[in-house]
Parts: structure tokens; C-alpha cells; sequence
């Protein structure tokens, strides 16, 4: 279960929160979208000490992205520092996750969710839930994208107030209010619960509980009041020439059953008593203090809005690359969440980071008749065969948070964790070589690594000598099948992996290599068996290595260090 | 804390939270600033308010101190007023008419036969008299008559009428005109106000001053009206309202184009009227013809108009007294 306590704030376990007042609110944390028992992960205090300060001078300038950055994501059993930089989650989710052209309001925060798959996987049906009903009704995805539009609207209006001296605070005030108020309606005319599947019910829920309470009534009353608190009928006289030349005063009416009408003489008194009590005089500061009562009112249902802002961006994000995908006729699935020993189904497989620079990426499908697999991938040189794996690590990802992976259909077990090893940097202040590195990697891999997690490796021990890195190599394989992971790993020791396939020693070996068209050119599409060449010959060629043309450019090399050699040479 | 803001529709968790918001939370910095802030607009707004009410306090004590000096001033001029009868009032208008009509067209000499009695005239002369001289053309109006009753004064021919000399010479007659020049007529006739006395004094006594006093804005005014009513000829003026008498004497044109004295007096005729005021019957009705030239030479130069007056004046007592 999760829980607020779980997520360690000091909260009681039924999911709700203990405000200031000490009083048990239940109904706040029902504005969580992201797991079944709701919570509120912002810190509400200073949150509302932030909101505080934005309402009264627009002085909190990151209020909702610092909250949202700090407010923790749930349990998880993953570490993002496994394998986030390597599938390069942060610039997957700053380039994917979009919603229309405006930037998203805590990118941190929506890392931190992507790369914390729940630990428990009621959470990630809870999300699937949503996903599938925003899908199946394209209404309530627009009511969302409505409400996440008019929330960014209120965070501009409350962080981006600088040079707010230069018009009326009170004006501004409310039009915040005003605002506050609309989103509270949109809230409750989402479809409520019966009408709606999924936690979405929890926004009409919460919309109308607050349209209920007293705070929204004086809510509606104040701006009543401002708009109209009294009604004057005028007749106007018109000259010959067509000038006004008067008015005459028919009627007044005064909305006496709004709580904040009162009678002329005794708003005039008002003033003088808000004088004599260190405020300045005039009505501009009456209208303020009863501002800020109703906003005293509010400031406690307004703190979850901002948590709603990082769920709306998770969900409207993930649609947002949905719809990116399928204007370049890439298809996006909600996978099927398989049981160990059931087969690994990827059918139009496909690299987001491609589609996020602008490449257009070649769907593969990926058939294994296990999960517990360890999947050797062979190919020549830029066959597509890292691509491969960052594409089965996303999918992995996404499917463990809840969302859409990038495959036409797809058939993925939850695995316990995830460890990617693709790049294979030298830093300044590494203390060993390549193959120390690397071999310092293997053993954190297994000093944390859990049964049934998924582990993809890069050109495993290629920086040693063939023969003893295939040693290591082999070592390796033996030892992770011991844990049951779904193991995915590149090499190019051809002869060693043609040599396991027909040994067939190992059970949970599976063997993939990329597939040549007639022209051997990679076709980007994956077939069982070892490759029998890595091609390097043609990739030299390709990217201008061959004998002939490193030749040329040391001549040309040559003739720039000497200007006089060419004339020489033909004379 | 309640406060203003609040009102009775209001939800009681609306208004805690109205009341919270301008009572401010009691630990912040930002509410303790305004606390000071508060504490010293209480404190100037309290001086404020000392002086708005020690103002307050200032005016009513000043529009007490006014309605004192109004109502005293009233009480004074009701008290002289008081002293009048309505008609007594109104001496002035009633008078006019009868000044003028004696100036108009001569009708003849009219001697009531009462006054013919020994010591009659005489002592009709010792009643209360206002007494009013002026040229013919003057008299001729109402306004005339005021203009005229400025600049009459108790002269030659009034005490030589009520105090005649004892030989019709000019030595004898030199003797009452001198009296006369030097102002000696005041003291011996009290009896008789100048018309003037009333014109200066009885308006003082009128509604209409009496509501100037009323509509008096600030104790400034009242302070002028005050000593306006203080310089008044009241009592003067009472007299001469209070007078039985009318004396009118009237001065006709110069007749033809004889020389014209230094003091400006030339031969003409003089009329004298005797009314009574309560009902306006014309008691007496004299014309006589003055001349100056019959004058010795010294006394002509300075007292022609005095000895003519005077002349006139006994002529007046001589044509009463003949049977």
C-alpha cells in the first residue's frame, strides 16, 4: 500500500494529512492522480507559506516547480543512477514528454517519476487506468489539458508578478481569485466517479467537495461583490449634435443579500476603523482585508493544485510523445504486464531518442520466449544494435511507471530493477584503465543486483584482448543467470558467441543479430542466430578509413606543410 | 476583536477570518509595525478629537455669551420701546403731513378762540411741543421735511415765543436773539423737542432695528448695534414723541428783488402752525411779513435773521392776544 507515511512525511496511513489546524484532511490528498491510495506529496507548509507569499506580492518566484522538486515519488526498488544518464532519461523526458509548446513546469520532478518505477504494482495499474481512459475518451484529456492550462495561468500569475507595484495589487488579487475559482469548476465538472474508471473521479471529487464548503461561497461572493455590488440605472440625455449632454440617476439597487455588502456610512466607518488600526484609509483597503479572509479560506485547497500540476504534466507528457510518435506513424502501446516464463513481445519496437532528434526511427520487433532471457546481440558496426537496447530499456522504463511504451504491442514483465551499462566514457579522475572500469561496473552489478531484474550491457570486456575478455565474458553470462535477469548485451566477439549458440550450455542463452539486406546493409531489424561479420571494413569505408583515403589526406597533409612540393613534383 | 467589516450575513468562519485579517496575527513583524502605527494615529487622532470638541466647547460658550449680549440688548431697546405708545412711534409719518400741508397753499389765518384767553397761548406753549422751521420749498415733501428737520434747531423765533421779550425794540429783542445764537434756547425751553430728535432716535426703537438685533450673526455685530443704541438720542426722542404740540414755522420765498442781508435774510413772509398731535386740529394758523431793512445798521449785519424771527414771534403773540 502506499501511503503518505511510506513516502516518509509525517502523515497518518490512511493517506490524508495533518494540516497546522491539527485537523485530519482527508479530502486535500484526494487530489493525487498518481497512486491508488492518494497523498499529498508536496510539502504542505511551505507550500502554503510560499502561496502566502505569491498571493500577497508575487515575491515566490519557483514556488510549484521547488515544490514539485522536492515532493518524493513513492517507493521504489531502482536506482536511477543505474541506468538514467545511460538511457539518457533527463533529455528523453525534457524532448518527449511535451505539452503543446510550453516547457514543463518541474522537468526534475517527472525525471524523478520516470526513473521511480513503483515498488508495488497496484500503482502501476492505478496509472494505466488513467492513461487508458484519457485514450478512450479524448473529451477528458482536453478537460486536463483545460485545467493544466489554466493552472499554468495561475502559477504566471502568482510567481510572475515582478513590477507588480505598477498596478493595483487588489486587481490582481482578484484575478487570481477569480481564476482559483474557475479552476475549482473545471474541477467539478470533470466526469465523477461512476461516469469515470479510473483516480480521475478524485478531481470532480475534489471540485465539488470545495464548491460545497464555505470557503468557495465567499469565494463567489467577494467576486460577485467586486463585479457588481450595486446596480445603478442611468438615463442619458443626447444633444441635437449628438453629444451627451446628461445623465439622470433612475435607480440604485445594492446586492443586500451578498455577505459583503453593507450600508455606505458603515463602509465609511470601516475605513476610518482600518485607519485608526495602522492601515492606510480608503476602500482599496477594505476591499484588501476581506481578499485576504477569503484567501485565509482557500489557501489550504490551493496547496494540492500545485501537486496536481506535476501529475498532469506525468500524464499529459506521456500523451504528448504519444501524439509525436504518431504524427511520424509511430505506433505507442500500453503493454501487457507478463508473469515470469511467459514470452517477451515487442512488436514495432522503436528508440524515442531517435524521434527526439529528429530521426526517423525504423521499428524492429523483438520475440523472445522468455523473460528471464540472456539475449546476445550481434551485427556489424551502426546496425542499429545499441539503439536496440536503449530502445528495450525505455520500453522497460515506461512500462514499469504506468505508461505508453514505443512498440505497436508489446508484452513486458515488471522486473525488481535495472542496471544499463551503453556508455563507456573516460572521466579525468577514473582510477583505472578501460578494462578496470569496466570490470569495476560488473562487480557493483553484482554486489546490488536483485533476482529478476534487467540488465543491458554494451560490448561487454571489449577492452582487453579477445580471447582473455571472452573469458570474463563467459564468466559473467554463468554468474548472472544464477539471479534470473533479462540480460540483454552487445558484443562483438563473434567467434566466442557462435561458440556458446552451438554449445548450447547454457539454458537462458538467446541469440540476436542484426539483419543484412543483399547489399550487407544493415536493415535495422533483428533475427535469431550470431552475425558472422561486425562489417568493420565497410563501416572504415563509409566513414572515409580505408588505406586509400587516409593516404590522400596525408598528402594533402603534406602539400599544405609545403608549399613548393606540388609545383616540384610536376615540373 | 469586532470590527466593521464584518456584517450580520456573513458565515461565522468568514467573519473569524475577516476578523483575523484586520486584527493581524500577533507574532508577525509586519503586525507589530502596525500596532505603532495604530498606537500613534490613536493617540494624534485622540488630540484631534480634544481639540474638535475644546472648538465645539468654544463656540457654544461664545453662542452663549452672544445670546447673553443679544438678549440684553433686546431688553434694553423693548424697555425704552416700551416707554412709547404704538402711535407715539409713529410721530414722524404722522407729523409729515401736517408740516407739509403748512407749508402748502395758505388757506388764512385761523386763531382758536381758546387761545385768545389770557396766558392761553402761554401756556399752551409750556406743553410738550416739537418744533420743526424750515423754507417753504423744503417743507414741500415728506423727504423734504426730514432733510429740513436735520439742520432746524431752537432758534430766535421759538424763544421769543415762548419766552418773548418784554418791548418789541431792538435793543429789547437784541437781548433773546443773542440767548438764542449762543445756544441758550436748549435751557430755556425743555418743553420743546427739535422733529429731528424723533427722526434720530425713534428708529432705535423700531421692529426693524429690533430685528437687526435678532439677526445679529457674531458678537462683533452685536457689539456695533450696542453702541449705536448707546449714542442714540433716545431719550430725546422719547420726549418728542411723547410732545402734545406741533410747531411748524415756515419761511416763504423773498418777496421781490429787494437786497439780501449777510446772514441771508431778506424781507418775506413766515407762517406758524400750532397742531395738536394726537388728532391734528390746527390750533393756530399765522402769517406775518418780516423785513429786515427797518434794522439798525450794526444789528442788521449780524442778527437780521434773529430779530426778524423774533419780531415775527411777537407779532404772533400780539395777533393772538387782539380781540
Amino acid at each position: 500500500m502506499v501511503c503518505a507515511a511510506a513516502f516518509g512525511r509525517s502523515a497518518p496511513s490512511a493517506g490524508g494529512l495533518l494540516t497546522s489546524h491539527g485537523a485530519m484532511s482527508e479530502p486535500r490528498a484526494a487530489l493525487d492522480l498518481l497512486f491508488p491510495t492518494p497523498a499529498l506529496r508536496i510539502d504542505l507548509e511551505q507550500t502554503s507559506l510560499g502561496l502566502d507569499l505569491a498571493f500577497a506580492g508575487g515575491v515566490a518566484g519557483g514556488l510549484f516547480s521547488d515544490a514539485l522538486d522536492r515532493a518524493p515519488v513513492g517507493p521504489t526498488a531502482w536506482k536511477a543512477a543505474s541506468f538514467a544518464a545511460d538511457l539518457f532519461v533527463p533529455a528523453f523526458v525534457a524532448s518527449c514528454f511535451t505539452i503543446g509548446d510550453g516547457q514543463l513546469v518541474s522537468q526534475k520532478h517527472l525525471v524523478k517519476l520516470v526513473t521511480s518505477p513503483p515498488a508495488d504494482p497496484a500503482v502501476v495499474l492505478h496509472r494505466r487506468a488513467v492513461v487508458d481512459e484519457l485514450v478512450t475518451h479524448p473529451s477528458r484529456r482536453e478537460a486536463l489539458r483545460a485545467l493544466y492550462t489554466d493552472l499554468l495561468r495561475l502559477r504566471s500569475m502568482l510567481e510572475g508578478a515582478t513590477g507588480a507595484g505598477k498596478w493595483d495589487a487588489n486587481r490582481r488579487q482578484l484575478d487570481i481569485l477569480t481564476l482559483v475559482k474557475k479552476l475549482f469548476d473545471r474541477l467539478a465538472e470533470l466526469p465523477a466517479e461512476g461516469a469515470s474508471s479510473s483516480a480521475l473521479a478524485r478531481l470532480s471529487d475534489y471540485g465539488e467537495r470545495v464548491l460545497a464548503g464555505e470557503p468557495y461561497r465567499s469565494l463567489a461572493d467577494l467576486l460577485r461583490y467586486d463585479e457588481s455590488m450595486a446596480t445603478l440605472s442611468l438615463k442619458v440625455g443626447i444633444g441635437a449634435d449628438g453629444r451627451i449632454r446628461g445623465f439622470q440617476l433612475l435607480s440604485v439597487e445594492e446586492d443586500r443579500q451578498n455577505p459583503f455588502v453593507s450600508s455606505a456610512w458603515r463602509r465609511w466607518l470601516a475605513k476610518v476603523e482600518l485607519f485608526v488600526r495602522g492601515y492606510r484609509f480608503g476602500d482599496g483597503e477594505v476591499m484588501a482585508r476581506l481578499i485576504d479572509a477569503v484567501f485565509d479560506g482557500l489557501r489550504d485547497e490551493l496547496a494540492p493544485l500545485v501537486q496536481l500540476v506535476g501529475d498532469l504534466e506525468f500524464y499529459l507528457g506521456a500523451l504528448g510523445l504519444r501524439d509525436a510518435a504518431a504524427a511520424r506513424g509511430l505506433s505507442m502501446c500500453l503493454p501487457k504486464l507478463a508473469e515470469p516464463g511467459e514470452p517477451r513481445v515487442l512488436e514495432g519496437l522503436w528508440n524515442p531518442l531517435l524521434l527526439a532528434s529528429g530521426v526517423a526511427p525504423v521499428p524492429c520487433d523483438l520475440r523472445l520466449d522468455r523473460h528471464d532471457a540472456c539475449v546476445l546481440v550481434t551485427g556489424p558496426n551502426s546496425g542499429g544494435k545499441t539503439r536496440l537496447l536503449q530502445a528495450v530499456g525505455l520500453s522497460q522504463v515506461l512500462a514499469q511507471v504506468g505508461l505508453f511504451v514505443p512498440a505497436r504491442a508489446g508484452c513486458v514483465m515488471l522486473g525488481s530493477s535495472l542496471v544499463v551499462s551503453l556508455i563507456q566514457e573516460t572521466r579525468v579522475d577514473q582510477a583505472e584503465g578501460r578494462l578496470g572500469m569496466e570490470l569495476l561496473r560488473i562487480r557493483e552489478l553484482f554486489e546490488s543486483l536483485p533476482p529478476g531484474a534487467m540488465v543491458i550491457l554494451d560490448e561487454l570486456c571489449s577492452g582487453t584482448n579477445p580471447s582473455e575478455g571472452e573469458e570474463i565474458f563467459e564468466l559473467v553470462i554463468r554468474m548472472l543467470t544464477r539471479l534470473r535477469p533479462q540480460t540483454f548485451i552487445t558484443t562483438h566477439f563473434l567467434a566466442f558467441a557462435t561458440r556458446l549458440e552451438a554449445a548450447g550450455e547454457i539454458d537462458e542463452l538467446r541469440f540476436l543479430q542484426v539483419e543484412l539486406d543483399p547489399n550487407h546493409l544493415p536493415t535495422y531489424q533483428f533475427t535469431p542466430g550470431v552475425a558472422q561479420t561486425s562489417l568493420a571494413g565497410k563501416a572504415a569505408a563509409r566513414l572515409g578509413v580505408t588505406g586509400e583515403q587516409l593516404l590522400a589526406l596525408i598528402e594533402r597533409n603534406l602539400a599544405a606543410a609545403e608549399p613548393g612540393r606540388e609545383g616540384q613534383g610536376r615540373a | 476583536m469586532p470590527t466593521l467589516l464584518v456584517t450580520s450575513r456573513m458565515s461565522p468562519a468568514l467573519a473569524a477570518r475577516v476578523a483575523a485579517s484586520v486584527t493581524g496575527r500577533a507574532s508577525s513583524p509586519r503586525s507589530a509595525g502596525r500596532r505603532l502605527v495604530a498606537l500613534a494615529r490613536f493617540v494624534g487622532l485622540g488630540f484631534v478629537t480634544a481639540a474638535v470638541l475644546s472648538f465645539v466647547a468654544a463656540r457654544r460658550r461664545a453662542g452663549g455669551e452672544l445670546e447673553i449680549a443679544r438678549a440684553a440688548l433686546l431688553a434694553d431697546v423693548r424697555a425704552h420701546a416700551a416707554e412709547l405708545t404704538p402711535e407715539q412711534h409713529e410721530l414722524p409719518a404722522r407729523v409729515a403731513p401736517w408740516v407739509v400741508a403748512a407749508a402748502a397753499d395758505y388757506p388764512g389765518d385761523l386763531v382758536e378762540p381758546e387761545l385768545r384767553a389770557p396766558g392761553a397761548l402761554e401756556a399752551r406753549l409750556a406743553e410738550p411741543i416739537i418744533y420743526v422751521r424750515g423754507a417753504q420749498a423744503a417743507l414741500a415733501t415728506p423727504r423734504g421735511v426730514v432733510e429740513a428737520a436735520r439742520v432746524s434747531a431752537k432758534d430766535a423765533l421759538l424763544l421769543c415765543l415762548v419766552e418773548p421779550p418784554s418791548a418789541p425794540t431792538e435793543k429789547v429783542m437784541l437781548g433773546r436773539v443773542r440767548v438764542a445764537y449762543t445756544g441758550g434756547a436748549e435751557a430755556r425751553t425743555p418743553q420743546v423737542r427739535r422733529l429731528a430728535d424723533a427722526h434720530l432716535g425713534l428708529p432705535f426703537l423700531a421692529s426693524a432695528w429690533e430685528r437687526r438685533v435678532v439677526e445679529a450673526e457674531g458678537p462683533r455685530e452685536l457689539r456695533e448695534l450696542r453702541r449705536a443704541l448707546e449714542k442714540a438720542p433716545l431719550a430725546s426722542a422719547k420726549a418728542a414723541a411723547k410732545a402734545r404740540w406741533l410747531l411748524v414755522a415756515v419761511d416763504e420765498a423773498g418777496q421781490g428783488p429787494g437786497p439780501t442781508e449777510i446772514d441771508g435774510e431778506r424781507a418775506h413772509a413766515i407762517r406758524l402752525a400750532l397742531v395738536e398731535v394726537a388728532s391734528g386740529r390746527v390750533a393756530l394758523r399765522l402769517r406775518r411779513d418780516v423785513d429786515p431793512s427797518g434794522l439798525t445798521e450794526a444789528a442788521r449785519v449780524q442778527f437780521a435773521s434773529g430779530l426778524d424771527a423774533c419780531r415775527f414771534a411777537l407779532d404772533v403773540l400780539g395777533a393772538v392776544r387782539k380781540k
